[in-house]
């Protein structure tokens, strides 16, 4: 199961987290600065994996955002790493040519798909086109009620 | 309101309170539009806790929401639902999201099955009956659902014995994906479905463990996994890896075995690093099975271990420290040091270092103590604050108790430590870590005694040296001063310590002052000192039996009984799940059945059930797992291959020519060796390699040898265990019955007296244990019985009777089992017996014996019977049984034995003044002297509470037709002599005694497909001994 997601970008400005168990806000603010320092300390041409208590770290840096998150002891890393390429590949599809931009100004909709595509730490649906397909339902139904709400009432 | 969410969401995310915007989060997701709803959902799941106050306010939104026609809002309800929701509203909830598993909708069936999955790791009780459900899921017809319903299966299969149906269904599930059965939308990057194929192999593995017919069913499907994985990217390797580790959770098969490993060796020489991480994470899983697979690798780990990246150098130590060996030990961990001195403190390290060296020293015989104090200290000093206090604890007890190896052995390390410790303080303290100072204060006050020609003076100024130190923590002042106390006893000590506690008396610290007082009176006074340091071995008893009595005075008086804590938790979880039924008041559950499980109140049963015995399981911590791995693999090798190791070195000596002979178990280096010309850095690297890997796998076995042996091996530890207990008593106790057989009783019992046919004379003792044998005649008047005046011997030490009855019948030669039989006496037959049995006979006299069980005592009947024409004379019977007569009373009820042995001899004379003596020996089993003890389960009860001696086991269940339970119980009535009180659902109690009368209580429940079995008793080892006969039952039934 995946503990926690954080996104952050290269200065160590957080940009998006996901916790999947309950944390105290300390305990979060403390693993989010936790985080930032270990991995940006990390050199290039070193491995994405990192050993922090007693979980296993597993990160990738995506132009000049980190995606970093947290597995149990047995998970498989190569695979996490693949769920983070796979959670790229969907921001990809739904903004286009995603970028760093894209996930401050539209971060709730970065949560949303993140909601499709993992839930409880878990992969919830592999499928590219299905996430899409349900996303864009949702936001279908959020364009017809913003044109509903902004209609002038009688 | 939406965008103003929006903007709190990301204060937060940077680090500003926001907690003003929480309530409205919720009022959002409450009353907003579908849009606002959404994100006032996703406010609340970023903003609140599990345990906040406010997520109350939420249950109702939800479940109004669960309720809705609009798909969009369910499929909000229930993501939140699996982000967080409060563990005690999931009841109000439950039916709800229980229903939707039915939907007609796949992505709602699909979030209500990871909504469960989450409730189950949560609160698993409360789905439990559920389970039929999970499999519907899994046969559902969209892979979505089945996909997430794997999910919970392996949180389920972790238990795997009531799933091993199912895994037909997976296999077949898996054929399909990698078949490429499934939708394309699913495939990525042309790999069909990864994360279902992983999943599916994990589960997989979960189930094939140690059972050989559930993972034959898989082996072609994993082949087939191995073989499709075949493409150069990332998500196959990840499936490549679980295969691999799948294949050697399993029962092994051999081809598997093969490709697996050579798997691995891929990922190991891949220049990818992240794969090279992997190659040695699998390295690390297999090495435990199988050692002689690091060696086809261990250039590539020689590489490793000087990696740029620390990640992979520990990694490689990690392999490294699994293959441990006697032989390898120092370099490993000078390689180890080495990295902890280069790169940063890591505490886990350390620890694993310390694991490493420690149990090497006491499993082998201790190869160099020298070594192993030296490497200690460096680890100290390295260590420093940083270091685990389990470690400096352990190495304390360590050399206060030593490994179980020879006292002398022990003797040499303590003088080697206090040497070594001696003279770093002589030498400059300062640099030293707090931690190690404590060690040192503490191991030079328990042993400097030790060491010839030290006088405690000069430890003790070394140690006050130490004490005015300015960098001293008070923690070690503390621990210093108590050093000196206990050396103060000397006579130049004394006026040392006396200026030392003067200085420290008026200190600010508190326990500083008074630890110095204390060192004032010690040092002055020699007989309190003396006094003092001998009181410390002090018994303890644990049990704290010494409350018994008030415990069941207060029972009596109608005090609940105590239960633990977590029982007590579960309790307080249950009730509080009740009172929240009001919440949910929508549902329809009924309050009937409510008040039903409230009711269910703790019966002294269920109190008694609830603790099975977890205690061992929970100090099986990470590390002594990891230790348990390394131990099999020294334990294999050791001296065998001690000639190798010497070869080995020869070679390397030879190291000058370019072409580096190896010795053929070398066959990773042996690559190496076509190379031709071999730089000097690689021939370091040779040599380190083989130095690293002596000992290593004999060059001859492979892998797969390898492997089943060390299963077979573990097995033999295994029942190694469960046997140790019960032959440890029983050894003891022949032992000793072997040893110093009294001549307690030796009487004449018997005079022949001529050639009539029935004629006994027989001679009466009656023995008290304590005192001589006092003799004293007793005739039973049954005048009809054919052995008139049949005297008994009547041995009554305290109150377990033996009464030994003789009869000899010269002139029936050639006795059968069914004469003896006839022969047997009738008010004796009319008891419940053991088989006549002969122990030994001659040409003229046999003799045989029977137990013969009373409802208060064991009889042991000897029949002897004259086989010869003629007649005997000045026949006596001597019986030696140390155990029973004389210390039957006493000594057993303090250590009963599962068996004692009864010797004994005869003589008599056969022909006029030639006697003649017949040697025989009996065991009596403890089980002789079990009698069933009839109670209500009232007083079992009372009985159970007032006991403290007690012990759990699982054990072995009968299966036939029928409640097993049932089945298992009569088997142990019958076979015992047990009673059982009571059988209620699926516990039983049972009662039994040991003449004369000590109880023990047996409760059984059922619990995972074996008997979970508690004993408790007065008697110390009763329980232990009874066990183990229940578990001899239990086996041959």
């Amino acid at each position: 199961m995946m503990r926690f997601l954080l996104l952050f970008s290269r200065q160590g400005k957080l940009r998006l987290q996901k916790w999947f168990t309950p944390l105290p806000e300390r305990e979060r603010k403390k693993i989010v600065r936790d985080m930032t320092t270990l991995v940006l300390a990390r050199k290039p041409r070193t491995c994405n994996f990192l050993h922090w208590k007693d979980l296993k770290i597993v990160y990738k840096r995506y132009a000049s955002l980190y995606f970093c998150c947290a597995l149990e002891e047995q998970e498989n890393e190569l695979l996490a790493l693949e769920i983070l390429h796979r959670y790229v590949e969907l921001l990809d599809k739904y903004f286009g040519n995603v970028c760093e931009l894209d996930i401050i100004f539209n971060f709730e909709k970065a949560y949303f798909i993140l909601d499709e595509f993992l839930m409880g730490g878990e992969v919830q649906e592999t499928s590219k086109q299905s996430i899409a397909n349900s996303i864009e339902a949702s936001d279908m139904l959020q364009e017809t009620m913003e044109e509903y709400m902004s209609k002038p009432a009688f | 309101m939406k965008e103003i969410m929006v903007r709190a969401i990301y204060c937060e995310m940077l680090g500003y309170e926001a907690s003003f915007s929480y309530i409205h989060a919720i009022k959002l997701a409450q009353q907003g539009s579908a849009i606002e709803k959404r994100v006032g959902y996703l406010a609340v799941s970023l903003f609140l806790n599990e345990s906040h106050d406010l997520l109350l306010l939420l249950v109702n939104t939800v479940l109004k929401d669960l309720q809705s026609t609009n798909l969009i809002e369910v499929c909000m309800a229930l993501t939140v639902v699996s982000q967080l929701f409060p563990k005690d509203m999931i009841p109000a909830i439950l039916p709800l999201v229980e229903e939707k598993l039915t939907n007609p909708k796949e992505i709602i069936r699909r979030k209500a099955v990871l909504a469960l999955h989450k409730f189950y790791l949560i609160a698993p009780n409360q789905v439990q009956h559920i389970h039929s459900k999970f499999r519907k899921a899994l046969c559902d017809k969209d892979p979505g659902v089945m996909t997430a319903s794997l999910h919970i299966y392996l949180q389920l299969i972790k238990n795997p014995d009531s799933y091993k149906d199912l895994t037909g269904s997976f296999v077949a599930i898996l054929r399909q994906v990698v078949g490429g059965k499934l939708p394309v939308d699913f495939n990525y990057h042309n790999v069909p479905a990864p994360w279902l194929q992983i999943q599916l192999l994990r589960i997989l593995s979960l189930l094939g463990k140690d059972d050989q017919s559930t993972s034959e069913l898989m082996y072609e499907v994993l082949d087939e996994s191995l073989r499709r994985a075949e493409m150069n990217h990332n998500i196959t390797y990840a499936i490549l890896y679980e295969c691999v580790k799948a294949i050697y959770t399993i029962y092994p098969k051999s081809e598997l075995l093969e490709k697996a490993a050579k798997c691995i060796g891929n990922f190991v020489v891949s220049p990818k690093i992240n794969l090279k991480y992997l190659g040695l994470k699998a390295l690390t899983y297999v090495v435990q099975q199988d050692a002689s697979l690091a060696l086809q690798h261990q250039m590539t780990i020689i590489e490793c271990l000087d990696h740029s990246d620390s990640i992979i150098k520990r990694e490689t130590l990690e392999v490294l420290f699994r293959i441990t060996n006697v032989k390898n030990v120092a370099v490993i961990v000078e390689k180890m040091l080495d990295f902890l001195k280069n790169v940063f403190m890591e505490p886990d390290i350390l620890f694993l270092l310390y694991v490493g060296c420690f149990p090497l020293l006491s499993d082998t015989y201790s190869p160099n103590n020298e070594w192993f104090i030296q490497t200690m200290n460096v680890v100290f000093s390295l260590g420093g604050e940083l270091m685990h206090p389990d470690i400096p604890n352990n190495f304390l007890r360590l050399l206060a108790q030593g490994f179980g190896s020879e006292e002398e052995e022990q003797q040499q390390l303590r003088v080697f430590a206090v040497d070594s410790y001696l003279t770093l303080l002589e030498s400059d303290t300062a640099h030293l870590p707090q931690r190690f100072l404590q060690v040192i204060s503490w191991a030079l006050g328990e042993f400097s005694y030790l060491k010839d020609g030290l006088e405690p003076c000069k430890v003790t100024k070394l140690l006050a040296k130490l004490l005015d130190e300015r960098n001293v923590t008070s923690e070690s002042r503390s621990w210093i001063l108590s050093a000196m106390a206990k050396l103060s006893a000397g006579p130049g000590a004394a006026a040392l310590a006396l200026q030392v506690s003067e200085r420290y008396s008026s200190s600010l610290d508190t326990v500083l002052r008074q630890q110095a007082l204390e060192l004032l009176h010690l040092s002055q006074d020699p007989e309190l000192h003396a006094r003092f340091f001998h009181l410390w071995h002090v018994q303890v008893d644990s049990s704290l039996s010494f409350l018994d009595s008030f415990v069941s005075e207060a029972l009596s008086q109608g005090a609940a009984p105590y239960k633990a804590p977590h029982q007590r938790q579960e309790e307080l979880r249950q009730e509080k799940a009740l009172s929240l039924e009001p919440y949910s008041i929508s549902l329809p559950v009924s309050l009937s059945s409510c008040s039903i499980t409230d009711r269910q109140s703790p019966t002294l049963l269920s109190m008694s059930s609830s603790l099975s015995g977890n205690s061992n399981e929970l100090k099986a911590g990470s590390s002594t797992l990891k230790l348990e791995g390394v131990k099999r693999v020294w334990g294999k090798e050791g001296y065998l291959h001690q000639q190798d190791a010497v070869e080995e070195a020869a070679q390397v000596e030879e190291a000058a020519t370019p072409a580096l002979p190896l010795s053929p178990q070398q066959g990773g280096a042996e690559s190496q060796q076509t190379h031709g010309d071999l730089t000097v850095v690689e021939q370091e690297k040779q040599k380190l390699a083989s130095s690293l890997f002596v000992g290593l796998g004999s060059q001859n076995s492979t892998f797969l040898m390898g492997k089943s042996d060390s299963t077979s091996q573990q097995f033999r530890r295994k029942t190694r265990a469960a046997d140790s207990t019960s032959s440890g008593v029983s050894e003891r106790s022949s032992s000793s019955s072997h040893s110093s057989c009294s001549d307690f009783l030796h009487n004449n019992l018997l005079e022949d007296s001529q050639n009539s046919l029935n004629t006994q004379k027989i001679g009466v003792s009656n023995g008290t244990h304590e005192g001589p044998v006092t003799q004293s005649f007793q005739t039973t008047s049954k005048e009809t019985s054919p052995f008139l005046d049949a005297g008994m011997v009547l041995v009554q030490p305290c109150s377990p009777q033996t009464e030994l009855r003789d009869f000899v019948q010269p002139g029936s030669s050639g006795i059968t089992q069914t004469s003896l039989r006839s022969q047997f006496p009738p008010e004796l037959s009319q008891l419940p017996h053991s088989d006549i049995s002969l122990l030994s006979s001659d040409h003229s006299l046999s003799l045989s014996a029977c137990r013969a069980y009373r409802d208060d005592a064991l009889l042991f009947v000897i029949i002897l019977s004259n086989c010869s024409q003629s007649s005997t004379n000045g026949l006596s019977v001597q019986l030696d049984c140390k155990h029973i007569f004389e210390t039957f009373s006493t000594l057993i009820q303090v250590e009963p034995h599962t068996q004692v042995t009864v010797a004994g001899s005869v003589s008599y004379r056969a022909v006029p003044g030639h006697t003649q003596t017949l040697q025989f020996t009996d065991k009596l089993f403890l089980t002789d002297f079990i009698r069933p003890l009839t109670l209500s389960t009232e007083e079992y009860g009372k009985l159970w509470l007032s006991f403290s001696q007690d012990v759990r086991q699982n054990l072995k269940l009968i299966q036939g037709e029928g409640d097993p339970l049932r089945a298992t119980l009569s088997a142990l009535k019958e076979q015992l002599q047990l009673h059982i009180v009571d059988i209620i659902g699926s516990e039983g109690i049972v009662a039994c005694r040991l003449l004369p009368d000590s109880p023990c209580l047996l409760h059984c429940r059922i619990h995972g497909g074996s008997l979970a079995v508690w004993l408790r008793s007065p008697l110390l080892s009763l329980p232990d001994c009874l066990l183990y006969y229940c578990q001899k039952t239990l086996e041959e039934c």
